[in-house]
Formats: structure tokens, C-alpha cells, sequence
């Protein structure tokens, strides 16, 4: 039974390092947008989100905080940067949870690799 | 006990679900966590040592398929277990690494080499308990999602205090010659699949 486990615990630990074997594509840890370190690519497609109030995302139209793409500042500003995470996933995340909980389609809600697999795939 | 731990993510959100995967995934690691505090409640005296060892077993393949089903199944999973993870991830792990090993340091001849002293295999093993319950909880809450109101966590919390401080009182109530570990296998595939089913059955 320890054998079965330490053979357990060192093929979780290769999966962690390696990646799965059979999950398809992976995605590449990079320094994407200009990040100071390697982040997750993400993937965004624009399109699908026509109806949603421009603003909700770019409140740089409204509140004067700036131009350019999210990235610009998100990933390179020294304040913003190490909110980068848990901002994304409340904004993107939280608002495919709030459609998913009234039923509506609303995008990932959970699934990692949904997000982020980089903009080449969409 | 089970049905404590599944019902308190129904409370705000029932209908609530991340798809198939996803939900399979985390009904499985609900299903272990409902089995640790059933197998707290239900380790009184007398024990029926076998079907608690067994059962333990059971419970710790359960918690280590929650992993590996979300490991080998999402690709971009495995950064969440790297340095720079969020700590719920790294306590989820510390659980799960806790567990294993004091499941198998608890088989007769390693207890005896480690602990000559009966009191002691006691005194670690109930301390071991409660630090896998609390990391594995705080990992639950943490991660949110199913437990993503005040209130529910809250509850979800008093649960798994309720398992460890009012242990004493519980294990009167169950009987542990009469749970077979088999059937405890079962219930978490069929309440991991309620789960699921619930939360992606169209309304």
C-alpha cells in the first residue's frame, strides 16, 4: 500500500511539473503584455461579449484612468500588478458566476484552461 | 453527515454549476471531506478498528481521485499547485499529504516502531485528524464558489467544528461495527453524482 501511494504521490508531482498527459494543449508560462513575471496566457474574445455595457470593463471611458488595451496598465502598472489575479478572475469569473446563477450562458465559471490557453486558439 | 456537507452548498446558489467536469471534480473532494468527518464522528469506543483502517483507505483514494481528476483533466491546473499558488491551494495539498501520512503510519507495525506509548498514537492521530479537517475546511471555504455567501461558509465552518469539538457526544450516536466501508465507497459515488446532476440537469 506505501508503494501505491509513493508511486501516487510522484506521478501527481511529475503532472504538476510536466502537465497532463491527456488534457490536450498546454499553456506556456510567459512574460505576456509586458508582465515582470511569467503569467498565464488568457484568452478574451471580444465578440462574444457585444452585449455587455462597454464599461463594465473599460472603466478607463469613464473615469478618465487611462487608454489602451487592460493590459497596459493591469500588467505593467507597479500598483496594479499584484492584483492582477484576483481582479481578473472577480471581474471576468464573477460575472460568468452571476449569469451562471441565473441560468444564463455566461462563459467559464471554473475551468482554467477555458480562460487560459492564450488568444491563438480563439 | 454527508448529506450536511452537499446541502450546504445548496443553500444560496442550488442550480449553480461549472459543467459536468468540474462538478464531478469537486463532488468527489465534497464526498471526501463528508467521509473525514464521518469518520471522526464515528471513531468511538468501542472501534472497530478494521472498517475505520478500510474506511480511511477508501477515503484517502477518494481525496487523492479529487486531485487527479482536476490534474490530468484541466492543463492549466497544475500552476495552482507551483510556488506563487494561492495558499487554499497549498492547504488543500497539506490536507491531502496529511492525510496519507496518518493513514500509514497508523498500520499496526508502524504505530508500534513509532509510538510505544498507545496514548501518544492517540494523541497524534486525533491531532493529525484535526489538522487535515481544518486545512482540508479552510481550502473548501477559501476557494469559494458552491460557498460563496457569508452565511454558508459560516455554517460550513460550524460543521466541521461541530465534527471535531462535539466529537465526544456524536460518538455515541453512531455505531461503527455497523458502517461497512463498502457502503461508505458508495455513497460518495452516488452523492458525488446527485451533485453533478443537479447542478447541470437542464431546469
Amino acid at each position: 500500500m506505501k508503494t501505491l501511494l509513493g508511486l501516487l504521490a510522484l506521478t501527481g508531482i511529475l503532472v504538476v511539473i510536466l502537465g497532463s498527459p491527456i488534457a490536450g494543449p498546454q499553456p506556456k508560462m510567459g512574460r505576456y503584455y509586458g508582465s515582470p513575471a511569467p503569467i498565464l496566457p488568457m484568452t478574451f474574445a471580444h465578440a462574444d461579449h457585444g452585449g455587455i455595457n462597454c464599461a463594465n470593463c473599460h472603466h478607463n471611458f469613464v473615469d478618465d484612468s487611462g487608454s489602451g488595451p487592460c493590459m497596459s496598465c493591469h500588467v505593467t502598472s507597479e500598483q496594479l500588478w499584484p492584483s492582477l489575479e484576483r481582479q481578473f478572475h472577480h471581474l471576468c469569473r464573477g460575472c460568468h458566476v452571476e449569469k451562471a446563477a441565473l441560468g444564463e450562458q455566461g462563459g467559464p465559471t471554473r475551468q482554467c484552461i477555458a480562460c487560459h490557453l492564450g488568444d491563438e486558439r480563439a | 453527515m454527508f448529506a450536511a456537507v452537499y446541502a450546504m452548498t445548496f443553500i444560496a446558489t442550488p442550480s449553480l454549476g461549472a459543467g459536468w467536469f468540474w462538478d464531478i471534480g469537486n463532488g468527489i473532494g465534497f464526498a471526501a471531506f463528508g467521509g473525514l468527518l464521518f469518520l471522526t464522528v464515528s471513531s468511538g469506543r468501542p472501534l472497530n478498528v478494521r472498517s475505520h483502517q478500510r474506511t480511511g483507505y477508501i477515503l484517502l483514494f477518494i481525496a487523492m481521485a479529487h486531485a487527479f481528476w482536476f490534474l490530468l483533466g484541466d492543463a492549466a491546473l497544475s500552476q495552482y499547485l507551483k510556488p506563487g499558488a494561492p495558499g487554499y491551494m497549498w492547504l488543500g495539498l497539506f490536507s491531502l499529504a496529511l492525510l496519507a501520512a496518518m493513514i500509514t503510519v497508523a498500520l499496526p507495525t508502524d504505530r508500534q516502531r513509532l509510538y510505544p506509548d498507545h496514548s501518544k498514537f492517540h494523541y497524534w492521530h486525533r491531532l493529525m485528524a484535526k489538522s487535515t479537517i481544518a486545512a482540508a475546511t479552510y481550502h473548501i471555504l477559501a476557494s469559494g464558489f458552491y460557498l460563496n455567501n457569508g452565511y454558508q461558509k459560516a455554517l460550513f465552518a460550524g460543521l466541521a467544528l461541530f465534527a471535531l469539538i462535539g466529537r465526544p457526544a456524536l460518538t455515541r450516536l453512531f455505531h461503527p461495527a455497523a458502517t461497512s466501508p463498502f457502503s461508505v465507497l458508495l455513497l460518495c459515488i452516488v452523492m458525488t453524482l446527485l451533485f453533478a446532476a443537479a447542478r447541470n440537469a437542464p431546469l
